[in-house]
C-alpha cells in the first residue's frame, strides 16, 4: 500500500515538475521577446528605430570587427564607392585595406571597408527581418495590440522593408549575389543562409519596392515622415535600381526607370535653391532642402555621436592643423587627415582656375565646385599618395549651418566633437539625373532637358544643349560628388575598371593609372564568411583561400 | 582504509600496555597467534574496555596481565576478524580468519554504495584519515596530489583563495570545466561567488568522512548532464560509537610569502640608470629630477608575516542506539601574506540519523552553516610595488619629519600640490600603499546547506527501500567596495570629488532539491542483483544588485536618465533541472559484475527540442582474483579488470536563457536615432545574437582499468587508460551573416578528444607494531586535442584566444585542430653567438624576406601537462608520525608574460613617473621599446615542470593523559615547503588555464603547530 502511494506522489511530482522547465526570465523588465513589445507603441517604435540605426552605428556588440566607427554602415560603403575612384584617395598608408581601395588593387584577402559593408548590410537585413517576424499580425493580435496602433505598426513595417530593400540594393551592389534571406527565413546558430543570384535579388528589390510606393501600401506619404522613409523612398531607390538594371541583370529597364521617374515628379518635390545648403549641419531642420529630400539619414553631434558617415567625410577631409581657436572650417573639432580629392577630377568637371595654395583662394563657375579647401595643399599627389597635403579637400559636407561663416560658428564648433549633417541617401537632383539618363536611353532625350536645365541654374551654369553620356558622367560627377554614388556609375559607363578612363593611381601604384580585371567590378564575398558557411560560392576571379 | 585505524589503534594498545600493566597480582594472558600461513606478527592483545594492551612478537606469541578471568581479551589485526574471550577461555592458539568485513567494505557512489569488489566504474575513494595531517584549513588542500587523474592547482597567496579542481584534464572551453561536487547527496550550486571563493569552501574539512572521485562514465552517467568534469561525492561524518565523545582540534600557523618579484634596490637602479641614460642625455637629466633620495623597498611595506588559527569541537555518539549524532563547530581566521587582507569562516555541522519501526525507517537530517568574512586587499598592489620608485619616501612628510596626513591621507603619490590643492597624476595612479590602505573591499557571507531524508525498507519485504529526500543550498553575501576621502583614488574622482563613493552588492543563491528513489537489492545463491530506479527536481535561482553611493553623503549615486527605483531592481534568474535515473548493478559469485546506469535530464536551459538529454552507460568487471585458478596464487590478494563506456553532458557556464530571443534597450544618451516628428531622438531596441538551438556539450568516455593487490593488499593500487571525446563543444564562433544577428555567436562547435593513462601505486613496505611505512605515488599522462573546430571542414581554421598584459587587442593563444586547447601561437626569437636573444629580431619562419604576422607559428605547447603526478608517505614510529605529500608536473608550458611585459629597460618617462627596473632586464640586454611582435615572442615561452613538495609534518601522541584517558597529539608541519624548477618566473603552476603567467600574489610558506585531542 505505501508503495503505490509513494509511486503515485512519485509520478505526480514528476508531471507536474517537468512544466517547470518552460522558465522565462524573472524581471519582466528583461528586454526578450515576449517581454519586450507588448502594447507599447514605443517599444515597436525603439525597434524599428535600431533599423534606421543600422546605417549610422558604431556598435560591436555581435559583430567582430576592426573598429567600431570605420566600419559604421555608410562610411564604409562610402569608402569603397569613392576612394576606388577617381573622386577620392585616403591616406591612411598603414592601413592596408585603404591602400587597396585607392590602388585597386585588393584580392580575396579580408578588406576592413569591404567586410564592414557585407556584414552590416547583412546584419540590418537580418534585423528587419527579426522586426517583421516580431510584428507579424497573428502576434500582434496575441498581444493584443490595438487595431489603432496595428494600422500604425503596419506603416512600420513597410518602412522596414524599405530599410532591408535599401540594405540589399547596396549588397549586391558591392558583392553580386548575396547570401538572401527574408521574414520567412529559418534562424539560428545551424542555418547556412543561400547566395540568390544578383537578379533575383534585383528582382526581389523591384517588387517590394514597387509595392511600396503603391497606393495600397501602409508606406507613409511622400514627404511625411523626415528623416524616416515614405513612399518617394521608395520610388527613388526604385528608379536607381532601374538606372542600373543592365549592369545587376543583363536587361536594362530605361522605360520603367522613366516612368517612376515620373511618378516621383508628381509628389511634390522642390530642387533646394541653394546647392550648397543641402550639405550643410542644419540640413535636416532646414525645410528647403527637405523639400529635396526622398531619404536621409540622420546625424546628430549629441544623440548619434557616430564616427561614421557625414562626421567621418567632414572630419577626415581637414588636417587637425587646419582646426585651430581661430577657424575650424568644417565646424567641429577634429581633423583626421585622410580624404582628399585628386587635383585631376576636380580639374576635369569643376574647370577650377587660379589656385593659390597660400591664401587657399580659387576661381571656379560652378557653384558646386565652391566647396574645396585648398590651404596649405599642394596639387599632385604624383609620388604622394599617402601625403595627405597633396590633394583637394573638400568641404561639400560641412558642419557650419547654411548661412554661417566659420566666424560666427566659432563658439559653437568648438563644442561640436560630431556632424550634424544628415546624409542625402536620395534626393531629387539624382533624380533629375537619373530620368536624364533614361530618357535619354529611352530615346527621349527632350523630355528630361528641364530637369537637366534646372541643376545647371541652380550651379549658376549654362545648360548643355543635348544630353550626352560624356554629359552625365560629368554632371553626375559635379553634383552628386562625393554623394557615395561615383563607383556604381563608373561601372555603368564602362569606365570602372578600363583604360578608357585612366585617374591617378588607377588599378596599381603607378600616378598615370592603369586598367584593371572585369571581376573587380564587384568585390569578393569576405574569407572568413566563406570559412563559416561551405554553401557560399566566391565571386569570379577570387581565390575561395 | 580501516586498516590504517586499526594499525593506529593497535599500536596505540601495544604500547598503551607498557604504561598500564601494573594490575599487580592479575590473572595472566599468553599463547601464540597464527593465520593459515603461520604466526602473526603485531597483533593487538587488548583488555577490552581498558588501554591494557600487548602485541605479538615475531614468533606470534603474546603475554598480558589481565584484571582477572573474566576479563574480555580482544585479539585483533589489520585484515583480520577479531576475536574476542573471557581471559580464562583464550585458547593457546588463536587462529585467526580474513576479514570478510574488509572485503566487504563499501564505497560511497552515486545514490547509494557498492561493495568495493562488485565495483565496475573508475573511482578513487578517499577516506579522510588517509590525507594530510598537517595545517588543512581548506577541503580542497586535502586532494592535492593524492589521486590518480585529479589535478588541484592551488589559488594564489590571498587567504580562502580557490583551487582550480580538474579531473582527467580539461575538456571543455567556454562551459565550466570543474567537476560536479555533491555534498551528502545534494549537488551544490557553483559560483555562489562573494566570500566563498569555492564551493568546497564551505566544509570544515575535520567534517569529511570520505571522498569518491567519479571518474569514469559509468560512475558518473548517473549524474547526467552535469557529469562531464568528473563527480566529487564527500561524505560527511556521521555519529557512531556508544558513548558521547568529545574532539578537539586546533592549529596556529605562520605564513610568509616565498618568492618576492626581482627588481633592482635603490641603489641598484641608480647605478643602472647612471650607466644605461648617462647624465647629459634628455633620459638621463630626467631621470635625475624625478629621482628621490631614499630607499624604500615597497614589496617589504606591503607584505607581511601572516598568522592564522583554526579551533574545532566535535561531539559524536549514538543515543539509546537509536539515534546516532554529530555536531561540529569551527573557526578558522587567516590573515593574508598582503597587508589588510584576511578571511575568517566559522562553520557548523550538524548530523542525526534517527531509526524507528526496528531499524526499517531511518532519518536522515543534515545541517551545515558557514559565515564567511572576506577582507580583501588590491592585489594589483603587488605588482605596482615592485615598479614603483625605490627612491621615494613613502609618506608625505612635514617639515619636522612626520607624516603629514592631509595629503592624501599621508601615503606619497604622484600629483602637484598639498594638502586640497593636491592633484593626483592619473596616468600613474596610485602608491601600492594607497591601494592597499585606501581601498576597502570585503565580502561577507552566510550559507547553509540543509538535507532531510527519509529511508524505508519495507516490511516483510527488506530488499526493496524507498528513499525520499529533500535538501537545500542558499547562500547569500554583501559585498563592499570603496575608496577612503581623503585619498588618492578619491582625489582621481571627479564624480565625487575628494571624497570618492563606494558600491554595495547583495547576492542571493538558493538551489532546492528534491529526491526520491526506490532500490531492491537481492541475492539467490551465488546471483547479486541491485536495481535502483529515481527521480529528482531541482531549482536554483540566483538575484543580485549593486547600489553605489557618495561616500559621507550616503547619497545614492544616478547616471543620467536613471532613477533611484530603477538601482533597486534585482537581477534575478533560475534553471531547472529534472530528472530520472536508474541503474542495474548484477553479480556472479562476486567474480563477473555488470552495471547499466541511465539518466535522463530535462534542463530549462535550453529550448524545447534540445531540452532533455539521454545518458546511458554500461560497464563490466572481472574479479580475476576470485577465479578458482587463481586461488593457490597466494601473492595475489586482487586482481579485477574493468571496462566501462558511457556517456555523461556538462551544462554548468551555459546562461539560464540564453536559448530565448533577447534584446538590449539602449540607454545612451548618445546612442539615439531621430524618428522624426513628434517622437524626436529616442532609445533603440537591438536583437541580441543567440543560438535557439544551443544544447549541452556531452562526452563519450571509454575505460579500461585494472586494478590489483599483491602480499594481501601491502603492494595495491589500480592502472586506467581512457578516452573521452567531448562533442558540442561550446565557444564563440564566427557564424555566417544572415543567420543571425552577428558575425560571433555562443554556439555548439567541434570536439575534443581527451586520452589518458593514470595508474596508483600504494606500498606499505613496512609493517610492525612499533614502524609502519606506508607509501603513496600516482600519476596520470594526459592528452588533449581537438578534433574538430567548426561547421567548416577547414582544419586551418583556428580561434584566438589568451590575451597578455602588453599588445592591446592580440592574442597570445589559439584553438586549432590537432593541437591542445590554448596552444601557444608565438615569434621565433633570434639570438645572437652568446646566445642572447636579439630585441625586436625573429626568425622569417615564412621566409619571405619580412617579418609579418604569418611568421608567427603554432608552437605544439601548452600548459596542460604531458604528465602529473602525486605522491605522499606516512610513518609511524611507536607515538610518532611522520607524512610528506607532494605533487608535480612535467610537460607543462608557461608564458612568463611578467617577462615579456618587463623585459626592456626602455624607458617612458612622460607619465612622470620613475619606474624601477626588473632585475630581468641585466639578463636580455633589451633597451629599446619593445616592438608589437617582441611581447609575443617563444622567448618568453618556457618549461614550466615542477615539484612541489607541498606538506610536511611531525607528530607525536600522549596516550591516555588524564582524568579521561585523553589522546593528545601535537604536531607541527611546514607547508609549501619547496619547489624544483627550471622555470625562472615566480611559481610555474599558473592558475589560469592558457598558462599565461600574470598573476603574481606569492603562494606562502606556512609553518603550523597543531593539537588534536580526543575524550
Amino acid at each position: 500500500m505505501k508503495k503505490i502511494i509513494y509511486m503515485l506522489m512519485a509520478a505526480l511530482t514528476a508531471a507536474a515538475c517537468v512544466r517547470d522547465l518552460d522558465t522565462l526570465p524573472l524581471n519582466k523588465t528583461e528586454p526578450i521577446s515576449e517581454y519586450v513589445y507588448g502594447t507599447d507603441e514605443n517599444a515597436y517604435l525603439s525597434g524599428l528605430g535600431r533599423l534606421y540605426f543600422q546605417f549610422v552605428t558604431n556598435d560591436l556588440t555581435d559583430l567582430q570587427q576592426m573598429d567600431g566607427g570605420a566600419s559604421e554602415t555608410i562610411r564604409a560603403f562610402w569608402s569603397v564607392q569613392e576612394t576606388t575612384t577617381d573622386a577620392a584617395k585616403c591616406s591612411w598608408e598603414n592601413d592596408a585595406w585603404v591602400r587597396a581601395l585607392n590602388t585597386n588593387t585588393w584580392t580575396e584577402v579580408q578588406n576592413d571597408a569591404v567586410y564592414a559593408v557585407y556584414v552590416r548590410t547583412l546584419q540590418g537585413i537580418a534585423y528587419v527581418n527579426e522586426y517583421l517576424r516580431q510584428t507579424e499580425a497573428s502576434k500582434l493580435k496575441d498581444r493584443g495590440v490595438p487595431e489603432a496602433l496595428a494600422a500604425k505598426i503596419d506603416g512600420f513595417r513597410a518602412e522596414a522593408r524599405f530599410i532591408r530593400a535599401y540594405l540589399y540594393w547596396m549588397a549586391l551592389d558591392c558583392f553580386g549575389s548575396v547570401p538572401f534571406t527574408t521574414e520567412k527565413s529559418p534562424f539560428g546558430g545551424t542555418y547556412f543562409p543561400q547566395q540568390a543570384s544578383r537578379s533575383d535579388i534585383f528582382a526581389y528589390c523591384v517588387s517590394e519596392l514597387t509595392y511600396l510606393m503603391s497606393d495600397e501600401s501602409p508606406m507613409p506619404a511622400p514627404r511625411s515622415n523626415y528623416p524616416r522613409a515614405d513612399k518617394g523612398s521608395a520610388a527613388g531607390l526604385l528608379a536607381r535600381m532601374y538606372l542600373n538594371s543592365e549592369v545587376y541583370t543583363g536587361t536594362p529597364r530605361w522605360n520603367e526607370c522613366k516612368a517612376v521617374c515620373e511618378s516621383i515628379f508628381a509628389m511634390g518635390y522642390t530642387l533646394c535653391p541653394e546647392y550648397a545648403a543641402l550639405f550643410r549641419g542644419d540640413n535636416g531642420e532646414n525645410a528647403l532642402v527637405r523639400g529635396e529630400m526622398l531619404w536621409a539619414v540622420d546625424y546628430n553631434s549629441d544623440k548619434t555621436e557616430s564616427y561614421g558617415g557625414t562626421s567621418y567625410i567632414l572630419s577626415a577631409t581637414l588636417a587637425s592643423t587646419d582646426i585651430t581657436d581661430e577657424s575650424r572650417p568644417n565646424g567641429q573639432v577634429n581633423g583626421w587627415a585622410g580624404l582628399r580629392v585628386p587635383y585631376e577630377y576636380v580639374k576635369k568637371y569643376f574647370d577650377v582656375s587660379g589656385q593659390d595654395y597660400v591664401t587657399g583662394g580659387y576661381e571656379v563657375a560652378d557653384k558646386r565646385g565652391e566647396v574645396f579647401y585648398i590651404k596649405g595643399r599642394k596639387e599632385s599627389m604624383d609620388g604622394a599618395l599617402y601625403s595627405f597635403m597633396n590633394g583637394w579637400s573638400c568641404l561639400k559636407f560641412n558642419n557650419i549651418p547654411y548661412g554661417k561663416t566659420d566666424q560666427e560658428f566659432l563658439p559653437v564648433s568648438a563644442t561640436k566633437g560630431f556632424s550634424d549633417v544628415d546624409f542625402p541617401m536620395i534626393r531629387l537632383g539624382e533624380i533629375y539625373l537619373i530620368y536624364a539618363e533614361a530618357c535619354m536611353n529611352a530615346g527621349a532625350s527632350g523630355q528630361a532637358m528641364p530637369m537637366v536645365r534646372a541643376l545647371s541654374a541652380r550651379a549658376g551654369v549654362n545648360p548643355p544643349s543635348e544630353i550626352t553620356q560624356e554629359f552625365l558622367v560629368a554632371e553626375r560627377a559635379r553634383e552628386l560628388m562625393w554623394e557615395a554614388h561615383r563607383r556604381t556609375d563608373l561601372i555603368r559607363y564602362g569606365l570602372y575598371n578600363t583604360d578608357s578612363y585612366l585617374w591617378p593611381y588607377k588599378g596599381g601604384d603607378s600616378f598615370a593609372g592603369q586598367a584593371f580585371p572585369d571581376y573587380k567590378c564587384i568585390f569578393p564575398i569576405p574569407p572568413v564568411e566563406l570559412a563559416a558557411n561551405d554553401a557560399l560560392v566566391q565571386n569570379p576571379g577570387y581565390a575561395r583561400p | 582504509m580501516d586498516r590504517i585505524r586499526n594499525i593506529l589503534m593497535s599500536l596505540a594498545f601495544a604500547f598503551a600496555g607498557g604504561i598500564s600493566m601494573n594490575a599487580q597480582g592479575g590473572y595472566v594472558v599468553s599463547g601464540t597467534v597464527t593465520d593459515q600461513f603461520g604466526p602473526v606478527i603485531g597483533a593487538a592483545v587488548v583488555e577490552q574496555g581498558t588501554s591494557n594492551g600487548t602485541s605479538t612478537d615475531m614468533d606470534g606469541s603474546y603475554s598480558l596481565t589481565v584484571t582477572g578471568p573474566s576479563a574480555l581479551v580482544e585479539i585483533s589485526c589489520i585484515g583480520y576478524a577479531s576475536q574476542t574471550f573471557e581471559a580464562a577461555a583464550v585458547p593457546s592458539e588463536v587462529n585467526l580468519k580474513e576479514d570478510t568485513e574488509y572485503l566487504d567494505e563499501s564505497v560511497v557512489i552515486g545514490y547509494g554504495t557498492v561493495k568495493k569488489d562488485d565495483m565496475t566504474g573508475s573511482i578513487s575513494a578517499v577516506k579522510a584519515e588517509e590525507l594530510n595531517r598537517g595545517a588543512v584549513v581548506n577541503t580542497q588542500d586535502m586532494l592535492k596530489g593524492k589521486v590518480a587523474g585529479l589535478l588541484v592547482t592551488p589559488g594564489d597567496g590571498g587567504p580562502g583563495s580557490g583551487s582550480r579542481i580538474r579531473i582527467r584534464g580539461s575538456a571543455s572551453l567556454n562551459a565550466s570545466n570543474d567537476p560536479l561536487i555533491v555534498i551528502d547527496g545534494v549537488p551544490i550550486a557553483q559560483g555562489a561567488g562573494g566570500a566563498m571563493s569555492n564551493p568546497l569552501d564551505l566544509l570544515n574539512p575535520n567534517d569529511i568522512e570520505s571522498f569518491s572521485i567519479l571518474k569514469d562514465a559509468s560512475a558518473a552517467a548517473i549524474y547526467g548532464s552535469r557529469a562531464s568534469n568528473g563527480v566529487i561525492l564527500i561524505t560527511t561524518k556521521k555519529g557512531k560509537g556508544s558513548r558521547p565523545q568529545v574532539s578537539y582540534s586546533g592549529s596556529l600557523s605562520v605564513q610568509e610569502i616565498s618568492s618576492k618579484v626581482s627588481v633592482m634596490s635603490a641603489e641598484e637602479l641608480m647605478d643602472f640608470y647612471s650607466k644605461t641614460f648617462p647624465a647629459g642625455t634628455p633620459t638621463g637629466d630626467r631621470i635625475a629630477e624625478l629621482a628621490g633620495d631614499s630607499v624604500t623597498d615597497w614589496q617589504d611595506l606591503i607584505f607581511r608575516t601572516a598568522f592564522a588559527t583554526e579551533h574545532n569541537v566535535s561531539l559524536y555518539g549514538n543515543l539509546k542506539d537509536r539515534m546516532p549524532y554529530r555536531g561540529s563547530a569551527a573557526y578558522s581566521g587567516q590573515q593574508g601574506t598582503l597587508n589588510e587582507s584576511r578571511y575568517d569562516r566559522g562553520t557548523v555541522d550538524i548530523n542525526l540519523s534517527p531509526n524507528f519501526l526496528d531499524r526499517h525507517l531511518t532519518f536522515d537530517v543534515s545541517a551545515k552553516g558557514v559565515y564567511s568574512y572576506s577582507d580583501y586587499s588590491d592585489s594589483g598592489a603587488i605588482g605596482k610595488a615592485a615598479f614603483f620608485n625605490p627612491t621615494q619616501d613613502p609618506y608625505w612628510r612635514n617639515a619636522d619629519g612626520s607624516i603629514d596626513y592631509t595629503t592624501t591621507n599621508g601615503f606619497w603619490n604622484y600629483g602637484n600640490g598639498r594638502g586640497t590643492g593636491f592633484s593626483p597624476n592619473t596616468l600613474v595612479g596610485p602608491s601600492p600603499l594607497s591601494m592597499i590602505y585606501d581601498n576597502l573591499s570585503d565580502a561577507k557571507s552566510g550559507r547553509f546547506i540543509g538535507r532531510i531524508a527519509a529511508d524505508y525498507k519495507v516490511h516483510g519485504f527488506e530488499a526493496l527501500r524507498f528513499n525520499v529526500s529533500a535538501g537545500i543550498d542558499i547562500t547569500e553575501t554583501a559585498t563592499y567596495n570603496g575608496v577612503r576621502p581623503g585619498s588618492f583614488q578619491a582625489y582621481a574622482d571627479t564624480g565625487n570629488l575628494r571624497v570618492g563613493q563606494h558600491t554595495k552588492g547583495s547576492y542571493l543563491s538558493r538551489s532546492q532539491l528534491f529526491e526520491a528513489y526506490a532500490d531492491y537489492t537481492e541475492k539467490w545463491g551465488i546471483h547479486n542483483l541491485s536495481l535502483l530506479a529515481g527521480y529528482s527536481w531541482q531549482n536554483n535561482y540566483w538575484a543580485n544588485r549593486n547600489i553605489t553611493y557618495y561616500n559621507e553623503t550616503n547619497e545614492i549615486k544616478l547616471d543620467p536618465g536613471e532613477t533611484v527605483d530603477s538601482r533597486y531592481l534585482k537581477y534575478r534568474h533560475e534553471n531547472y533541472l529534472v530528472s530520472f535515473y536508474g541503474r542495474v548493478n548484477y553479480s556472479i559469485d562476486s567474480r563477473y559484475v555488470f552495471t547499466f546506469t541511465a539518466r535522463g535530464d530535462g534542463s530549462s536551459k535550453f529550448a524545447k527540442p534540445y531540452r532533455w538529454g539521454f545518458f546511458p552507460s554500461g560497464a563490466f568487471a572481472w574479479n580475476i582474483a576470485q577465479e578458482p585458478f587463481m586461488k593457490g596464487v597466494k601473492a595475489v590478494s586482487t586482481l579485477k579488470l574493468r571496462l566501462s563506456v558511457g556517456m555523461t553532458g556538462q551544462q554548468d557556464g551555459i546562461g539560464d536563457y540564453v536559448h530565448l530571443a533577447r534584446y538590449t534597450m539602449s540607454n545612451d544618451p548618445y546612442r539615439m536615432y531621430n524618428m522624426g516628428s513628434p517622437s524626436g531622438y529616442i532609445h533603440l531596441l537591438t536583437p541580441q545574437a543567440y543560438d535557439p538551438t544551443i544544447r549541452w556539450e556531452t562526452t563519450v568516455t571509454y575505460n579500461v582499468g585494472l586494478d590489483y593487490g599483491f602480499f594481501n593488499d601491502r603492494l595495491s593500487g589500480s592502472v586506467d587508460a581512457y578516452i573521452r571525446d567531448t562533442k558540442d563543444l561550446l565557444n564563440s564562433v564566427q557564424v555566417p551573416m544572415g543567420s543571425n544577428f552577428g558575425n560571433k555567436l555562443m554556439t555548439n562547435i567541434g570536439s575534443i578528444r581527451n586520452k589518458g593513462l593514470e595508474f596508483s601505486v600504494n606500498a606499505i613496505p613496512v609493517q610492525k607494531p612499533d614502524f609502519s611505512l606506508q607509501v603513496g605515488f600516482n600519476g596520470t599522462f594526459q592528452n588533449t586535442e581537438f578534433t574538430k573546430l567548426n561547421p567548416t571542414e577547414d582544419r586551418n581554421y583556428y580561434i584566438e584566444t589568451g590575451g597578455i598584459s602588453k599588445g592591446t587587442g592580440g592574442y597570445l593563444c589559439r584553438q586549432m585542430v590537432g593541437y591542445a586547447p590554448y596552444t601557444y601561437y608565438t615569434y621565433q626569437q633570434k639570438y645572437d653567438a652568446d646566445g642572447r636573444p636579439l630585441q625586436n629580431e625573429f626568425v622569417d619562419r615564412d621566409g619571405d624576406g619580412t617579418i609579418t604576422d604569418n611568421d608567427r607559428y603554432m608552437t605544439g605547447k601548452s600548459a596542460s601537462p604531458k604528465f602529473y603526478y602525486g605522491l605522499n608517505l606516512k610513518l609511524t614510529y611507536k607515538d610518532w608520525d611522520f607524512g610528506i605529500n607532494g605533487h608535480g608536473a612535467a610537460g607543462t608550458w608557461v608564458f612568463n608574460d611578467f617577462a615579456s611585459a618587463n623585459s626592456t629597460a626602455s624607458l617612458d618617462l612622460n607619465s612622470g613617473a620613475l619606474p624601477n627596473q626588473a632585475m630581468l632586464v641585466k639578463t636580455t640586454g633589451f633597451t629599446a621599446p619593445n616592438s608589437g611582435r617582441q611581447w609575443y615572442s617563444d622567448y618568453f615561452l618556457e618549461n614550466a615542470s615542477f615539484f612541489r613538495l607541498d606538506d610536511i609534518n611531525l607528530g607525536y601522541t600522549f596516550r591516555g593523559v588524564g582524568k579521561w584517558e585523553s589522546d593528545i597529539r601535537l604536531a607541527v608541519g611546514m607547508q609549501n615547503v619547496f619547489i624544483l624548477t627550471g622555470y625562472s618566473g615566480m611559481d610555474p603552476e599558473v592558475i589560469s588555464e592558457n598558462g599565461i603567467d600574470n598573476t603574481i600574489w606569492p603562494r606562502p610558506r606556512t609553518w603550523s603547530l597543531r593539537v588534536n585531542i580526543g575524550f
